[in-house]
C-alpha cells in the first residue's frame, strides 16, 4: 500500500520548488513550516546575485502559486512531532500551533495590528532590527496572508485584559480560545528542506558582534531591503545615520575549528559582493571594503561578478583574515585590526558599520527533527546523505533531503535539488501518481463581446518603496481615473501579495470590469500571476495588460521623480488605449508524447535517463562516442569519497543497460529536431548511418564539458612530455601504475591556468582545485617521498566535505600563492631528464621564489563540449558568452531553457562536480517528466495570425521564423478561365511563440500578432502623441 | 636509562617542523593577535610560511624564535588549531642542538634558575631542600596520599621578597582541610617547565620527569596539588605525553580546583572576619598556563570566577580587566627568557589594566607575580596595586564547615 501524497518539511525556496514540482508530477503535498509564512530565508534577502533581482519579487509569484495550488495543503505554523509507518506509507503527526486568528476568516487587512496596543518586540523576520506588535503578520507578502497573535506578548492571553483586536476585526477572525491541535497525515514520502540559521551571537567576542554597529549579513539584507526596518535606507543601528565606510568581514566564523564551523559556508563571498554593490547603488557616499581570505566565486558568472564589484563599483578587497574588532566608544565606529597579506603590514581600519559573513549552520531543531524522523546527521549536524552521489536521499528510505539542510549551497543549487527530489519521489511513488490529485477548477469565462463597452480596472503598485519613492502614485491614480473607460483605479503597497489577488477579483466582480491593468513591475515575473487571477474571476486572461512602471520609471529615473511620474502616466494611458481593443483569446490543448530524449551519455545524461525511465517513461539516450560515461571514463579516483571512477561508472552503465525503458544510441548524432514541446520529431543517425525518427515529448541536454588544452602556455608543448594537464595526469594515474614516477622527485601543480583572467577565460571553472588536491593525495600515496608544490590563487573548496578534504591534503604538499600581477614563469633547464625552473612572486612570503621541478601539472578550466552551436541552433536555445548553455533564469530556473520542453543539466550548464551533476540530472528529469506526467498542456493564445486574403505567399515569413512555426501551403485555386496553385502562409500555433518577426517582415501586412496587432499598437502610439 | 630518554624524546619532539604546521592556510590571524607583535615586529604566520615552504633553516638561523613569549594567544585564535608555542619549543631544541645557538645572554637572572633545574636533572643529584618555611602546626610527611608539590618557590626566596607566603598559605589550606599529613618532599625536583619551553633542553626535561615519576610512585601518592600554573600544566598535559598513564596514576589539581571541589562538597565555606564597610575592588590575572594552555574542557578560569562571585558578600568587589580569561595579556616573560624593555612595556600595559580594575590583583602563577611585582619598583603609578597569589588571598577567608553545623543548616 503506497500513499500518493508527500510531506514537505520547510517552506523556503527548496520546499516551495519541491512542492510545486511534486504536484505537477501527480502528488498531493502537505507543506509544513514552523513559522507563520512560507518563503524561508530567501524572502528575507534584499536582492539576489548575480542578476540583482529583488529576491522577494522573484519568489513572491512562486509563493502565491503555492497558495493557489489546489494540491498543496499549506500548513504554516505547524511542527512535525511523530513519524510512524514505513517508506511509501508513513503516518506523520503534525502539531498545529494556535494563531489565535482564524485563518479562513482573516483577510489580512491589518486592522487588528493597527489598534493593538503599542507594546512591541523585535521582529524575527527583520532579524530583530524592526519591531512588531502582539498581533502581526511576519511580512507584507506573507503567505498565507493571515495574522497571528504572540501569546507571550498579548495582554488578553497573558493578563485577560485588552482584546481590542477582537473588537475591531470585522471578519470576526480573532479566536482567543484556539488550542494546539494534533493532525495525522498519511504520506508516501517525506522531503526535508529545513534550511539554515545564522546564529551570530554564538561567535567569540573577537568578531565584535556584541557592538551595536556590527551586524550579521542577514541583518544587513534586512537593512538594505526596501521593506526592511529602515525602509531601504542604509543606516547603522546605533544612531540611524548613514555609514560612509562599511566593512564586510568574510569567514567570520566559518572555516574555523575554534568557532566549531570547520566547513566553508559557501555562499558568503558572493552575497558579500552583492551587498557591497547594492550598498553602492543605495548611496554614492558609501565606501565598501571587503576583508577576505580566499575569494570563493565558483558558480556561473560568479567570479566576474566579484570583479565587477571591484572594477565598476570601486569595492575595495583586502586579502586578509582580521584578528579582531573593537568599538571606539566615542563614535561607535569599529576598529578592525588586520594584516594586509599582500603587503605584510598591520593596520587599524576604522569603519562606521561592520557586516559579518557569519557561519551558516543547520537550522535549530534539525537535531530534534532527525530524532523524530530517525534519520542521521553528519559531523557538522547537517542531514546525512545516504550516498555521496545521491545527496537527496537521507539515511532512511522514503525520506529525501533538499537544500541547505544537507550542506552549504546557494539558491540555484537548492532549486535544482528540489526538482531532483521531486523526480526521485515520483520514481519511488510511481504506482500511486495522481491518486490524490485534484484538478484545478475551471471558472466559466465571462462572455465578452467586441461590441461591449470596455470597462477597465487599474491597480497601481507602490512595490514597497521601490516605485512609491520615485513615482507619485496617488497623483498617478488620480490621473488614471480621468482616462476614458477606466471604471476603477486603486493603488496598493504590493500588488503581487495574495490579498491583492483577492482584491482584483473583487474589483472585477463588483464593477463588472471586462479589462484589467496592473501597473507595477515586470511582466516577466508577474504577468502570469495576474492573468491567473483574472481567470479566477472569469475574465479571459488576454484581457489583462501589464505596465512596467518600476523598471521603466522608478528604476531608470530615480533622480527625477517628476519625469518618472509623467512617464508612468504616459505608459498607463497607452495601455488603457490598447486595453480597449483587447479581445479574448483561446488556448489550444496539446497532447504530450510520453517519451524523453537525452542528449549526452555521461554521468548526467545517464542519471537523468534512469530517473525518467524509473517513472515509467520511454527514454532515448544519445551519445556521440562509442561508449557511455563521458568524462568519467578518463577519471581515476573520485573525491572526497575516494571511490574508483570505473566502479561507479560501470555500476551506472549496468543500471542503464538493464532498464527496459531506456534505449541507447551510441556513436550517434542528432540529425534534425522538428516540432515542439510534447511533439518533437527527432531524427537520430546511428553508428551504421541509419536514421531513426523518434517521437519525443521532452528533451534534456547533458552534453558535458571538456578540459581546456593550454597550448604554448607554461611550456605546454608537444616536445615537453613532463608538462601535462590535470586530466592527463589523471589518465597516467589511472593507466600507468607508478613506474612512470621513478625519475620524478618534484611535482608542481599550477592552478588557474588561463582561468579567472582579465583576458582569455575569465571565469572560475569550479572543479579544478578539488581535483588537483585529490591528485596530490594520490601521488603521495604512490610515492611518499615526492615533493609536491601547488601554486594557487584562491582555493575553491566550498562544498560540504571539501574544506576538511583540503585540510587533510595540506600535509601532502606545499601550497604557494601567486596572483595575476606576477604569473609564474617557467623555463626548461634540462632536456633529458626534463627539468623546469619556476619563478614567481610568492604573495604569502612577499618575495620572489624560484625552484626546479621535474613535472608540471597544469590545472586548466573546463570549457564547453565541441559543436554546441550546431546543437543549440537545432534546439533553438541560446548559449552564454562562455559557450555554455544559457538557462531560463540563473536563480530560479537553473535547469530549464526559456523554450518549453527542453532542459539542461551538468557541465552543459556550467563546470561542476559529479555530485552536483547528478543532482542537476535528477532535477532536469523531474522538470521534464512534469510534462510527460501531464499528458496534455495548453498553448499560449498570443500567436501570429495570417490573413489569407492579404497573404501573397512570398514565403518571407517562413524564412525568418526562429521557431519553424510557419509553413507555406499550396492549394489549387480555380478561376473562371484559369486554375493556379496558390501559396499561403500557415502558422502552427503550438510552435509559435508570438515573437512577431513574421508580422514585421510581411510585405503585405497580412500577419498580425494576437494581443499585439497593428490596431492596438497604433492606438498606443496615438494615445501617447495625443497628450504631448 | 639513555635509551629511555630517546624513546621519550620521540614523543615530544618532531624532527620536521613542517609536519606540525601543514594545516596552516595563511590567514595571518596569529600575527594580528600576537602579544609580542605589539612591542616588536613579530609575525608567526610569516615564520610558519617560511617553514612550510622549506626555509626552516633560515628561520632557525635567524634565532627569532627565541623571542616568542609562548603565551599561546596565537593558538587560541588560530582557526586551524595550530600550536605555534609547540613549534617554538621544538625549534628551540633544534636551534640549540643543530644551529649551535645558546640563548644564555637572554636568560634573566644570569640563568641561575634554569641552571638549578638542570643540576637537579642529574640522576646522581638528590636535592636537599630546606623545609624551614613549613608553618608550625602543619603536619607533613614523606609518604601519604596527597602531595603538595611546592615547585621553585623556596629557591626564589633568596632573590624575591615574600614568596614563601604562597607556599605557607597553600600548605596551611591543605592541612586545614585534609585529615592526614600532607606529603612535602625534602628532595623535590623541578618539574622542568622552563627547561621544556624556554631552553630547548628536551632531554633534560625528560630526565626531570623520570625522576619525579619515580619519586611520586615511591611515595605512594595519588593526588598532586600545586599552587603553580606552570607545574600544573606540566603535570596535567606535558607529563602524560611522556608517561601515558600519568593522569590515571595521579590526580593533578591546581589549588583553585582543589578549593573549588571542597567548597562544592560542602566541606568549606568562605568568610571574612575583617569585613570592611567599603568594598575592596579586586581583579584576577589569568596566567597563560591556566587559560590558553589547557584543554578546552578544563574550566579553571570559570571556577576561580565562581569562587570570586562568593566574595561579593564578603566585602570584595570582583572586576574583570579589559583582557581576561583566554584573552588575558601576558605577564611579559616566559621561562625566564627575554627580560627587557619590550617585556616591561607588556607588563606595564597589564598593570594599567589591573589598576583600573581594582586595588588587589590576584593571580595563580608565582612567576606572573614575580614579573608583575618587579615592575612596581620601576613605576610609581602602579606601585599601589597589591599583587597576591590565589592561596594568599584565600588563606584568611576559608572556614571548615563542621559536620554538626552542616546538620543544622540542613534543618
Amino acid at each position: 500500500m503506497m500513499e500518493g501524497s508527500v510531506l514537505v518539511i520547510g517552506a523556503g525556496i527548496g520546499g516551495i520548488q519541491s512542492a510545486l514540482d511534486l504536484t505537477e508530477l501527480g502528488f498531493k503535498v502537505y507543506l509544513v513550516d514552523r513559522t507563520p509564512s512560507i518563503g524561508g530565508r530567501m524572502a528575507q534577502l534584499d536582492k539576489t546575485f548575480p542578476t540583482n533581482d529583488c529576491s522577494l519579487c522573484i519568489l513572491a509569484p512562486k509563493m502565491v502559486e503555492v497558495f493557489r495550488n489546489p494540491n498543496i495543503e499549506l500548513m504554516t505554523y505547524h511542527e512535525v512531532q511523530k513519524l510512524a509507518g514505513k517508506p511509501g506509507d508513513f503516518t506523520v503527526t503534525v502539531l498545529k500551533k494556535p494563531r489565535y486568528v482564524d485563518e479562513i476568516k482573516c483577510k489580512g487587512c491589518g486592522d487588528c495590528a493597527a489598534k493593538c496596543p503599542k507594546i512591541e518586540v523585535p521582529n524575527l523576520f527583520d532579524m530583530n532590527l524592526g519591531k512588531r506588535k502582539s498581533v502581526y503578520i511576519p511580512f507584507p507578502q506573507a503567505v498565507p496572508p493571515v495574522y497571528l497573535i504572540d501569546p507571550e506578548l498579548c495582554l488578553k492571553l497573558t493578563k485577560g485584559v485588552c482584546g481590542v483586536c477582537a473588537k475591531v476585526c470585522q471578519a470576526e477572525a480573532i479566536d482567543f480560545d484556539q488550542k494546539p491541535q494534533e493532525i495525522e497525515l498519511k504520506v508516501g514520502a517525506i522531503v526535508v528542506a529545513t534550511g539554515f540559521d545564522m546564529p551570530a551571537k554564538n561567535l567569540s567576542s573577537r568578531w565584535g558582534y556584541h557592538y551595536e554597529n556590527v551586524v550579521s549579513a542577514l541583518e544587513y539584507e534586512r537593512i538594505l531591503c526596501a521593506s526592511g526596518p529602515f525602509g531601504g535606507h542604509v543606516l547603522r543601528p546605533s544612531d540611524q545615520k548613514e555609514p560612509e565606510k562599511i566593512a564586510f568581514i568574510q569567514c567570520a566564523g566559518s572555516r574555523d575549528l575554534h568557532e566549531g564551523v570547520p566547513y566553508c559556508s559557501s555562499v558568503c563571498c558572493m552575497y558579500t559582493a552583492k551587498e557591497a554593490i547594492i550598498t553602492k547603488e543605495h548611496s554614492d557616499n558609501s565606501q565598501c571594503f571587503v576583508f577576505r581570505h580566499d575569494i570563493r566565486a565558483f558558480g556561473k558568472n560568479f567570479y566576474e561578478f566579484t570583479q565587477r564589484a571591484q572594477k565598476e563599483y570601486g569595492v575595495k578587497y583586502f586579502q586578509t583574515k582580521i584578528s579582531k574588532i573593537v568599538e571606539d566608544p566615542e563614535t561607535n565606529d569599529l576598529i578592525i585590526h588586520y594584516e594586509d597579506l599582500k603587503t605584510g603590514t598591520f593596520h587599524d581600519f576604522q569603519a562606521n558599520l561592520v557586516v559579518l559573513a557569519t557561519p551558516l549552520v543547520p537550522s535549530t531543531g534539525s537535531k530534534d527533527l532527525a530524532k523524530i524522523l530517525e534519520i542521521e546527521l553528519d559531523e557538522y549536524h547537517f542531514f546525512k546523505e545516504k550516498d555521496y552521489f545521491n545527496k537527496s536521499k537521507s539515511t532512511k528510505d522514503g525520506i529525501y533531503l533538499c537544500g541547505f539542510c544537507q550542506g552549504p549551497m546557494d539558491i540555484p543549487e537548492t532549486v535544482a535539488d528540489a526538482s531532483g527530489v521531486a523526480g526521485q519521489v515520483a520514481a519511488f511513488l510511481n504506482s500511486v501518481k495522481f491518486d490524490h490529485i485534484k484538478e484545478k477548477l475551471e471558472v466559466p469565462e465571462l462572455d465578452i463581446k467586441a461590441t461591449d463597452e470596455p470597462r477597465i480596472g487599474v491597480l497601481i503598485c507602490h512595490c514597497g518603496i521601490n516605485i512609491g519613492k520615485y513615482v507619485h502614485v496617488p497623483l498617478l491614480a488620480e490621473y488614471v481615473r480621468t482616462l476614458p473607460n477606466v471604471v476603477q483605479c486603486e493603488d496598493n503597497l504590493y500588488s503581487c501579495s495574495s490579498d491583492s489577488q483577492t482584491r482584483i477579483k473583487e474589483l472585477i466582480k463588483d464593477h463588472k470590469l471586462n479589462r484589467f491593468i496592473v501597473a507595477s513591475c515586470t511582466p516577466r515575473t508577474h504577468e502570469a500571476l495576474f492573468q491567473e487571477t483574472c481567470q479566477e474571476a472569469g475574465l479571459n486572461k488576454y484581457l489583462f495588460e501589464m505596465v512596467n512602471i518600476r523598471d521603466q520609471c522608478s528604476c531608470v529615473h530615480m533622480d527625477d521623480a517628476e519625469a518618472a511620474t509623467q512617464k508612468a502616466k504616459d505608459l498607463i494611458r497607452m495601455s488603457v488605449a490598447k486595453s480597449r481593443l483587447l479581445k479574448p483569446l483561446k488556448e489550444e490543448l496539446l497532447k504530450i508524447t510520453p517519451t524523453s530524449l537525452i542528449i549526452g551519455g555521461g554521468i548526467g545524461g545517464m542519471s537523468a535517463a534512469l530517473n525518467i525511465a524509473e517513472q515509467g517513461f520511454k527514454t532515448f539516450l544519445v551519445e556521440k562516442e562509442s561508449f557511455l560515461g563521458g568524462n568519467l571514463n578518463y577519471l581515476n579516483v573520485l573525491y572526497p569519497i575516494e571511490e574508483n571512477a570505473s566502479d561507479f561508472l560501470n555500476e551506472t552503465i549496468e543500471k542503464v543497460n538493464h532498464n527496459k525503458n531506456i534505449q541507447i544510441f551510441l556513436n550517434a548524432k542528432i540529425g534534425d529536431i522538428k516540432g515542439y514541446v510534447g511533439n518533437y520529431i527527432v531524427s537520430i543517425v546511428d553508428s551504421k548511418n541509419e536514421t531513426h525518427e523518434l517521437s519525443i515529448g521532452t528533451i534534456i541536454v547533458a552534453t558535458g564539458g571538456k578540459e581546456y588544452k593550454p597550448k604554448d602556455m607554461f611550456q605546454y608543448k608537444k616536445e615537453n612530455k613532463n608538462v601535462i594537464t590535470q586530466l592527463e595526469l589523471e589518465q597516467k594515474l589511472k593507466e600507468k601504475g607508478k613506474s612512470w614516477l621513478d625519475d620524478i622527485n618534484r611535482i608542481t601543480t599550477i592552478l588557474c591556468v588561463n582561468a579567472r583572467q582579465v583576458e582569455g577565460i575569465t571565469y572560475c571553472s569550479n572543479i579544478c582545485c578539488g581535483n588537483s588536491i585529490k591528485n596530490i593525495g594520490l601521488l603521495k600515496k604512490l610515492k611518499p617521498e615526492l615533493e609536491i608544490a601547488v601554486l594557487y590563487r584562491d582555493l575553491q573548496m566550498a562544498k560540504k566535505k571539501y574544506e576538511e578534504y583540503y585540510r587533510e591534503r595540506r600535509k601532502d604538499a606545499i601550497f604557494l600563492r601567486y596572483d595575476l600581477d606576477n604569473i609564474p614563469i617557467i623555463s626548461k633547464v634540462n632536456k633529458d631528464p626534463e627539468k623546469y625552473n619556476i619563478k614567481f612572486y610568492d604573495t604569502n612570503l612577499q618575495d620572489f621564489i624560484e625552484f626546479n621541478t621535474d613535472l608540471i601539472v597544469l590545472s586548466t578550466p573546463m570549457i564547453p563540449a565541441d559543436n554546441l552551436e550546431e546543437l543549440a541552433k537545432m534546439l533553438k536555445v541560446p548559449l552564454d558568452r562562455n559557450g555554455f548553455f544559457l538557462e531560463a533564469h540563473v536563480k530560479l530556473r537553473p535547469l530549464d531553457f526559456a523554450t518549453d520542453g527542453i532542459f539542461l543539466c551538468g557541465c552543459a550548464q556550467w563546470p561542476k562536480n559529479i555530485q552536483d551533476t547528478i543532482s542537476q540530472a535528477n532535477g532536469a528529469a523531474g522538470r521534464a517528466s512534469r510534462f510527460l506526467s501531464a499528458k496534455e498542456i495548453k498553448t499560449s493564445g498570443i500567436v501570429a495570425e495570417v490573413d489569407p486574403v492579404n497573404c501573397i505567399g512570398c514565403g518571407k515569413c517562413e524564412s525568418v521564423c526562429p521557431y519553424n512555426a510557419i509553413d507555406i501551403l499550396e492549394s489549387a485555386k480555380d478561376y473562371e478561365e484559369v486554375s493556379l496553385i496558390v501559396r499561403k502562409s500557415f502558422v502552427n500555433s503550438a510552435l509559435c511563440k508570438g515573437c512577431g518577426t513574421c508580422a514585421a517582415t510581411c510585405p503585405n501586412g497580412a500577419i498580425s500578432i494576437m494581443q499585439y496587432d497593428f490596431d492596438q499598437i497604433t492606438a498606443m502610439i496615438e494615445s501617447y502623441l495625443l497628450e504631448l | 636509562m639513555y635509551n629511555d630518554t630517546l624513546d621519550y624524546l620521540e614523543k615530544i619532539y618532531e624532527p620536521d617542523l613542517r609536519n606540525l604546521l601543514k594545516r596552516c592556510y595563511q590567514c595571518g590571524r596569529c600575527s594580528g593577535v600576537c602579544q609580542l607583535s605589539k612591542v616588536q615586529k613579530y609575525a608567526p604566520s610569516k615564520i610558519i610560511e617560511l617553514i612550510l615552504e622549506g626555509f626552516e633553516d633560515r628561520v632557525l638561523e635567524s634565532g627569532e624564535l627565541w623571542d616568542c613569549l609562548t603565551c599561546n594567544q596565537c593558538l587560541k585564535d588560530c582557526p586551524e588549531d595550530i600550536n605555534f608555542a609547540d613549534i617554538v619549543r621544538i625549534a628551540r631544541y633544534k636551534m640549540r642542538h643543530f644551529a649551535n645557538q645558546n640563548p644564555d645572554e637572554i636568560v634573566a637572572h644570569k640563568g641561575i634558575y634554569t641552571t638549578i633545574s638542570e643540576i637537579m636533572s642529574r640522576p646522581y643529584i638528590t636535592p636537599e631542600r630546606s623545609l624551614d618555611w613549613v608553618p608550625k602546626g602543619c603536619k607533613i610527611s614523606d609518604k601519604g596520599n596527597v602531595l603538595y608539590y611546592v615547585g621553585c618557590l623556596p629557591f626564589f626566596n633568596y632573590e624575591f621578597e615574600n614568596l614563601d607566603s604562597i607556599a605557607t598559605s597553600t600548605l596551611k589550606i591543605l592541612c586545614q582541610i585534609e585529615k592526614e599529613p600532607i606529603v612535602v618532599f625534602k628532595e623535590e625536583n623541578c618539574c622542568g617547565h622552563d627547561i621544556y619551553w624556554g631552553q630547548g633542553k628536551l632531554k633534560t626535561f625528560i630526565k626531570l620527569a623520570m625522576k619525579n615519576m619515580e619519586m611520586f610512585e615511591k611515595a605512594g601518592i595519588s593526588k598532586i596539588v600545586t599552587a603553580c600554573a606552570e607545574c600544573y600544566r606540566t603535570f596535567k598535559v606535558d607529563y602524560p605525553n611522556i608517561f601515558e598513564d600519568f593522569n590515571d596514576k595521579f590526580d593533578v589539581k591546581h589549588v583553585i580546583e582543589y578549593i573549588y571541589e571542597k567548597w562544592k562538597e560542602n566541606l568549606i565555606q568562605f568568610h571574612n572576619p575583617n569585613k570592611k564597610s567599603e568594598k575592596i575592588p579586586f581583579t584576577y590575572h589569568d596566567p597563560c598556563r591556566l587559560s590558553r594552555f589547557l584543554p578546552k574542557d578544563n574550566n579553571i578560569m570559570e571556577k576561580v570566577r565562581e569562587i570570586f562571585k562568593e566574595f561579593k558578600d564578603l566585602g570584595y568587589d570582583f572586576n574583570e580587566m579589559e583582557h581576561n580569561q583566554k584573552n588575558a595579556l601576558c605577564c611579559g616573560v616566559s621561562s625566564w627568557m627575554n627580560c627587557n624593555e619590550k617585556s616591561k612595556a607588556l607588563r606595564y600595559k597589564r598593570m594599567l589594566e589591573a589598576k583600573s580594575a581594582g586595588d588587589i590583583m590576584v593571580t595563580s602563577c608565582p612567576k606572573c607575580r614575580i614579573h608583575l611585582s618587579c615592575l612596581q619598583d620601576d613605576f610609581e603609578d602602579i606601585a599601589s596595586i597589591e599583587i597576591l597569589d590565589f592561596s594568599e588571598f584565600l588563606i584568611n577567608h576559608i572556614k571548615l564547615i563542621k559536620p554538626d553545623i552542616k546538620g543544622e543548616e540542613k534543618k
